[in-house]
C-alpha cells in the first residue's frame, strides 16, 4: 500500500486503539482493585455489626443443626452480594447463620483456621472470606468469587465500551484530517497532471506544504535541465534543417539545370556537379550525425587511448587523399602520452582538423602533426600551408555552421564546431593561429593527459 | 537580359548561373555583399533584376538591399533564403526586397518568379511580348511571326527581348552590349551588328530599323 494518506490513517488509528486499550487495561486492574477494597470493606463492616449483636442461646442448640435466625439480627445487603456469615462461640456452636447459608450443603461454612482475608473453596466453588474473632465468638464472612466477577466485568464493560464505540469514529475523522491536510499534496499533483504534455514550465513553490518543498524543488531542478536539454536538441534540429537547405537548394538546381542541358559534353559535366552535390549532403549527414553524437557523449569519458598510436592511424588514413593531391602528411614529433576518450572520439577530432588541413593546403603542399606534453597536459599541433585565415575570423570558424568569407570548399561549416564539442567533453580545448613563418594555419589542441607513458613502464615493471 | 546573380555559395551559383543562362539571361554572379553592392551602384551594367541571397559573406543582402533602395535604385530584386520565419520574410520584403523564394526552390519557380517581375516592370500584363506580328515567348523561348514560328539564337532571342522591352525606344549598341554580354563574355567589336543582321534575315529587313548614330529599335508596323 504506497498511499500515503491510507497508511497515516491505518498506522495513527493503529496507535490510538493501543493506546486505548493499554489505557482500558489499567482503568480495569484498577477498578478491579478498588471493587475488591470495596467488597472487602463490607466484608469488615458487616463482621463489625455482627460483633455487637447479641444471639439467643437457643439458637445455639445443638440438636439444631440449622439455626434460627434470630429476628434480632438484620444485615442489610444486596440480595446479589449473597454474603454467606456464620457466628460462632468459642467452642464452636454455631451462634447464628445467614439464609444463603443455607444453600450450602451442611448449610454452614467450614470452620477456617486462620484469621483474615483468604479464599477458599467450598463446594467446587471459589469464595473469598474474612474470619474475625471479636472476643469469644469467631465470625466468618464469605462472598462467592461468581459474584466478584461479575461485578469486575460490568467495570470492565463500563470502562471498554465507549472506547471500542469510539474507534470507528476516530478512525474516520483521523482518516478526515489527513485528508485535508493532506490537499496540497492533491492539488500539487493535480497541477501537474493538468499540465500540456510536453510543458517544461517551473512548477510554483507556493502553496506546497514544507516537507514536499525538497521534492518539488528537485523537481524543477530537474525540469530545468530537462528543458535546456530539449533546447538544444530543438536548436541542433533547427539547425539541421537549415544546415540541409543550403546543400539541398544545390541539389535542386543541379537537376534542374542537367534537365536543361542537351549537348551531351556540358550534360557530363552538369552530371558531375550533381554528383559532387549528393557528396556534399552525405558528407553533412555525416557531419551532423558525428555532432549529435558529440552532442549526447560520443563515448565514453574515462578511457584512455595511446595519443601517438592513434595519431598515426588517423593521418595514414587521412594520407590515402592527401596523395592523391601529392600532399605529404606526416607525424613530427610523439607525446607518448594517454589521453582520455577513446580512439573513435580522437579520430573525430583530430580527423576533422586534418580533413581542413589537406583541404586548404595547395596541391604537392605539407601538412605536419606535432604531439607533445607541456604543463602536464597533452599538446598536439596540426598545421598545413594553406592561406590561413584572416584574423577576425579566427574565433568565428567554430560557430556551427559558419563558413569563413571566400571559402569555395565544399565544407559545411560544422567540422571545427565538432571538433570542439568533443574536446569541451574531455576537458580539453582547441585555438587556431596563422603560421608566422609562411601562410597556413596550426591548430592547437590541448587535452588533459590520462598518464604518460614512462610511468606506466615503471609500473608494469614494479608489478 | 542582365542579371546580377549575389550569391556566395559556389554550388548553387554555378547551377543558378547556368540554368539563368540556359533561360537567355545574361548573368554577373558575384558572392560578397560589398561586391554586389558595387555591381548594382554600377549604371553602365543596366541590370534588368537581381537574385539576391540573404546570408552573404561581409555584408548581408537585407543590408544591401536597404542600401540600394536608400539610394533609390527601383531595380527588380528577387530574395532567395534558408529563412523561412514569417518576420524573416515580412522584412525581407519591407527592406524592398520584389519577391521572396525560400530555399530549396525549384528553377522553375525561380524562372516564372523573375518573368513575374520583369512583367511587373514593364507593365505588361502577359508574359508574351509583343509588338506588331511578332510575338516573343520567354516561358518556351519562341518567337512568331505572324503565323510562322521562327528559329532564333539564344544571342539573338537575348537581343530581340531587349528591343521588346520598351518597343518604339531605341537602344544603342553598348545599350546592346550589355544587356548581351556579361562580365565573362568577350565582346567583338561587330558582335551586336552580327545578331542584328542576322535577325533582319530572318524576320525581314523591315523588322529592325536603324536610327543613324544612334542604335536599334523595332519598326512600327506600317
Amino acid at each position: 500500500m504506497s498511499s500515503l494518506r491510507k497508511r497515516l490513517t491505518l498506522w495513527l488509528w493503529a496507535a490510538v486503539a493501543l493506546i486505548a486499550a493499554i489505557s482500558v487495561l489499567i482503568g480495569y486492574w484498577q477498578a478491579r482493585e478498588e471493587t475488591q477494597d470495596q467488597l472487602d470493606y463490607e466484608m469488615q463492616q458487616v463482621v463489625h455489626i455482627l460483633a455487637g449483636q447479641s444471639f439467643s442461646p437457643a439458637a445455639a442448640a445443638p440438636a439444631s443443626a440449622v439455626p434460627n435466625i434470630s429476628p434480632t439480627v438484620h444485615i442489610s445487603h444486596d440480595e446479589e452480594d449473597d454474603l454467606i456469615v456464620s457466628v460462632r462461640d468459642a467452642r464452636g456452636n454455631l451462634l447464628y447463620a445467614s439464609r444463603a447459608n443455607r444453600q450450602l450443603s451442611g448449610s454452614v461454612l467450614p470452620s477456617l483456621d486462620s484469621l483474615g482475608f483468604q479464599m477458599a473453596t467450598i463446594d467446587g466453588e471459589s469464595y473469598r472470606v474474612f474470619v474475625a474473632q471479636s472476643g469469644e465468638r469467631r465470625i466468618e464472612i464469605a462472598q462467592s468469587m461468581d459474584v466478584i466477577r461479575e461485578a469486575e466485568e460490568g467495570i470492565a464493560l463500563a470502562t471498554l465500551l465507549p472506547v471500542l464505540l469510539l474507534l470507528p469514529v476516530l478512525g474516520l475523522v483521523i482518516g478526515l484530517v489527513i485528508r485535508r491536510q493532506l490537499r496540497p499534496l492533491n492539488a500539487a499533483a493535480s497541477l501537474i497532471a493538468s499540465r500540456p504534455p510536453l510543458s517544461l514550465e517551473l512548477l510554483p513553490l507556493e502553496d506546497i506544504p514544507r516537507e514536499v518543498q525538497p521534492l518539488v524543488a528537485e523537481i524543477n531542478r530537474l525540469l530545468g535541465r530537462l528543458k535546456t536539454a530539449v533546447q538544444r536538441e530543438q536548436r541542433f534540429v533547427t539547425d539541421a534543417a537549415h544546415a540541409l537547405r543550403t546543400p539541398l537548394t544545390a541539389l535542386q538546381l543541379q537537376a534542374d539545370v542537367l534537365d536543361g542541358s542537351r549537348d551531351p559534353d556540358e550534360k557530363a559535366a552538369r552530371l558531375a556537379q550533381l554528383r559532387a552535390g549528393i557528396r556534399r549532403v552525405s558528407r553533412l549527414s555525416e557531419q551532423l550525425l558525428s555532432l549529435a553524437r558529440s552532442e549526447s557523449a560520443a563515448g565514453p569519458l574515462t578511457v584512455s587511448t595511446e595519443l601517438d598510436s592513434a595519431l598515426e592511424e588517423i593521418v595514414a588514413v587521412h594520407a590515402a587523399a592527401a596523395a592523391a593531391r601529392q600532399i605529404t602528411v606526416r607525424v613530427e614529433s610523439r607525446s607518448r602520452a594517454r589521453v582520455y576518450g577513446n580512439a573513435r572520439r580522437l579520430a573525430l577530432i583530430f580527423g576533422n582538423l586534418l580533413d581542413n588541413a589537406v583541404r586548404y593546403t595547395p596541391d604537392a603542399g605539407k601538412v605536419g602533426v606535432r604531439a607533445g606534453v607541456e604543463a602536464n597536459a597533452a599538446k598536439v599541433e596540426v598545421w598545413d600551408e594553406g592561406c590561413g585565415l584572416p584574423p577576425e575570423e579566427l574565433e568565428r570558424v567554430f560557430e556551427r555552421f559558419y563558413r569563413a568569407p571566400g571559402d569555395d570548399s565544399s565544407g559545411n561549416g560544422l567540422g571545427l564546431a565538432t571538433v570542439e564539442a568533443l574536446l569541451r567533453q574531455l576537458g580539453g580545448r582547441i585555438v587556431l593561429a596563422n603560421r608566422v613563418d609562411r601562410s597556413g594555419l596550426i591548430a592547437t589542441v590541448i587535452l588533459p593527459l590520462a598518464s604518460q607513458l614512462e610511468a606506466e613502464e615503471k609500473e608494469m615493471a614494479v608489478s | 537580359m542582365r542579371l546580377l546573380l549575389v550569391e556566395d555559395d559556389h554550388m548553387i551559383g554555378e547551377s543558378l548561373a547556368k540554368g539563368l543562362r540556359d533561360d537567355g539571361y545574361v548573368v554577373d554572379w558575384v558572392r560578397e555583399g560589398p561586391a554586389a553592392l558595387a555591381a548594382l551602384r554600377d549604371q553602365q551594367a543596366a541590370y534588368a533584376i537581381a537574385v539576391l541571397d540573404w546570408n552573404l559573406p561581409r555584408q548581408d543582402g537585407l543590408s544591401v538591399l536597404r542600401t540600394l533602395r536608400a539610394e533609390g535604385n527601383t531595380l527588380p530584386v528577387l530574395m532567395i533564403t534558408a529563412r523561412d520565419e514569417l518576420t524573416d520574410r515580412i522584412s525581407g520584403l519591407d527592406s524592398g526586397a520584389d519577391d521572396y523564394l525560400i530555399k530549396p526552390f525549384e528553377l522553375g519557380e525561380l524562372k516564372a518568379r523573375l518573368r513575374s517581375l520583369l512583367r511587373r516592370r514593364d507593365g505588361r500584363t502577359t508574359t508574351l511580348m509583343v509588338h506588331a506580328d511578332l510575338v516573343l515567348d520567354p516561358v518556351t523561348h519562341s518567337v512568331r511571326q505572324g503565323e510562322a514560328l521562327i528559329a532564333v539564337t539564344p544571342r539573338e532571342f537575348t537581343l530581340l527581348r531587349a528591343l521588346l522591352e520598351r518597343p518604339g525606344a531605341v537602344l544603342s549598341r553598348s545599350q546592346l552590349e550589355e544587356r548581351l554580354y556579361g562580365w565573362e563574355d568577350s565582346v567583338h567589336s561587330n558582335a551586336v551588328e552580327f545578331t542584328i543582321h542576322s535577325l533582319r534575315r530572318k524576320l525581314g529587313a523591315a523588322a529592325i530599323e536603324n536610327v543613324r548614330g544612334v542604335g536599334w529599335r523595332l519598326s512600327e508596323p506600317s
